[in-house]
């Protein structure tokens, strides 16, 4: 994969993601781990090579279908990424709000999904008005309230507390569990060690891994 | 304690007001007058050259060239013609007619009675049968008065080429006030979708259909134009109005022949609508087309 006419900055990439698994993807700054998430949750075309989401060779796929395969997948941005004209409550709702779901169908989860993040008060608040670390549990929750099968988080405790990080990792288990696959971009090796779950190294836009460990939440 | 939910109507995705949209009303509601001052003009060209056109077709005149026994001559010209099949009517303009239509520059009384003026046979065509020049100078001739008839042909081709080129200067400046206003719209929806790359991108990301995205521009756009053509109409009508205020007391002979008549109003309540459903055309085309160049 390479941005514009740049050179190439993922190498022989081989990766195959079973359903239902969880996976940290690690390696210092600038190594690559954004450019192989952007690839998979379909923000960059590669230059070669072939990616297959849900079964689905994502080269021979029309606008249309790529954007019922993005529906599937939630991401959490490391730059969040809200919309700082809409409220907290919209900006949780806004994928299924894009998918053409009526407000009566997700007003009482999202409702839920933000008190479980411990946002339950900042509703009606505008992005604009929050810290870093709430910012980023916006993000989260938009990024799980469509239940999506895949989950790809780029950093996403890097701007919370340790409790809350403990808390928002509960949540991605949690949401492994009910049957999604996690991916999750850290430079926090205690938490990804803590995890238990297998590491994806990337150097230089080469991927090693995974190294086999134990499943989380099983610790 | 959970904070009440916010209003059930959902928020508009983009941002409600950008710095552009102010400028882009303000540019298509100019573009919108001078379009509907130019369609009123192009309406008001049309009628006048059919009235002419009518009024030319519709006449012929006589110009009796007799100088002996010429009242005779006249009176049995007039009789002729008015039991002419295809003659709805003649008025005769004979010398104290033409003398009165001279009084203004020469004064009463000073008209010599040997001073050759012409006198003149309007005949009225019936608009169905119209009698042609051929068969009135053969009557004429067959019954010993020397006359011309005129058909106004020569006035009717100068007014027809006349009226086709009013026509098509007024067709194409409308056809290019059209197209700057589509253009417009279509840079605007550019430079708003630029501004707007962070919504645009994160809607993509979050599995948004281009339609969907497309709409949201749309809207915005097709609002903007429905407002912009609103008030380029009102302040069209309100020109127009003035305008033909002004003439209907006897002062508008060098104003405009504006109309607002039934068809007139029509096109200024037409113009928003179509402001509108072009400005949303336009922004849907716009951000479709840059959605895909995007791939």
């Amino acid at each position: 994969m390479r941005y514009s006419h740049g050179p190439d900055v993922l190498h022989d990439i081989n990766l195959n993601l079973s359903p239902g698994s969880f996976h940290f993807l690690t390696g210092p700054s600038g190594a690559g781990k954004s450019s192989l998430l952007k690839l998979i949750y379909l923000a960059q075309n590669g230059s070669k090579g072939q990616v297959q989401l849900f079964g689905q060779d994502v080269a021979h796929c029309s606008r249309r279908d790529k954007a019922l395969l993005r529906r599937r997948i939630g991401v959490v941005f490391q730059e969040f990424r809200l919309l700082e004209h809409l409220s907290v409550f919209e900006n949780i709702a806004l994928p299924l709000r894009a998918a053409g779901e009526k407000r009566e169908s997700y007003e009482e989860d999202v409702v839920e999904l933000l008190s479980w993040v411990g946002l339950g008060d900042a509703i009606n608040k505008n992005p604009r008005t929050l810290s870093g670390g709430e910012k980023q549990r916006v993000a989260i929750a938009r990024a799980v309230v469509g239940k999506p099968e895949l989950l790809i988080a780029d950093e996403p405790t890097g701007n919370v507390d340790p409790e809350m990080g403990i808390r928002l990792m509960r949540l991605f288990v949690e949401l492994n569990r009910l049957g999604s696959t996690v991916l999750i971009a850290s430079h926090d090796l205690q938490l990804v060690r803590a995890s238990g779950a297998p590491v994806l190294t990337i150097n230089d836009g080469r991927l090693s891994g995974p190294k086999p460990a134990r499943r989380p939440g099983r610790s | 304690m959970t904070t009440p939910l916010p209003n059930p109507t959902p928020a508009s995705l983009l941002p409600r007001r950008s710095k552009q949209d102010g400028a882009l009303f303000f540019v298509i509601a100019i573009i919108i007058f001078l379009a509907c001052i130019s369609a009123l003009i192009t309406r008001a060209a049309f009628v006048s050259a059919a009235n002419w056109r009518a009024d030319l077709n519709g006449a012929m005149t006589v110009q009796i060239k007799e100088t002996k026994d010429q009242g005779t001559k006249v009176d049995r010209a007039a009789a002729l013609l008015r039991a002419m099949p295809g003659v709805s009517g003649v008025a005769v303009y004979d010398r104290a007619h033409a003398a009165a239509l001279l009084e203004p520059w020469l004064g009463k009384g000073n008209i010599p009675d040997d001073l050759p003026l012409p006198i003149i046979l309007a005949i009225q065509l019936n608009p169905k049968a119209p009698a042609d020049k051929e068969a009135i100078t053969f009557a004429l001739n067959a019954s010993d008065i020397r006359a011309e008839v005129d058909d106004h042909r020569r006035w009717s081709a100068e007014m027809n080429n006349a009226a086709r080129f009013l026509q098509i200067f007024l067709l194409t400046a409308l056809a290019l006030l059209i197209s700057a206003a589509i253009a417009v719209t279509g840079f605007a929806t550019r430079a708003n979708l630029a501004a707007r790359r962070e919504v645009v991108n994160t809607l993509h990301l979050a599995g948004a259909f281009d339609g969907f995205i497309a709409a949201q521009f749309e809207r915005r756009f097709g609002a903007i134009g429905l407002r912009a053509g609103l008030a380029g109409a009102a302040l069209a009508g309100l020109v127009v109005g003035i305008a033909q205020l002004m003439a209907s007391d006897g002062s508008g002979l060098l104003l405009p022949v504006f109309r607002l008549d039934p068809v007139g109003l029509g096109l200024l309540i037409l113009a928003p609508v179509l402001t509108a459903f072009f400005g949303a055309l336009t922004a849907r085309l716009t951000v479709l087309s840059n959605l895909k160049e995007q791939e």
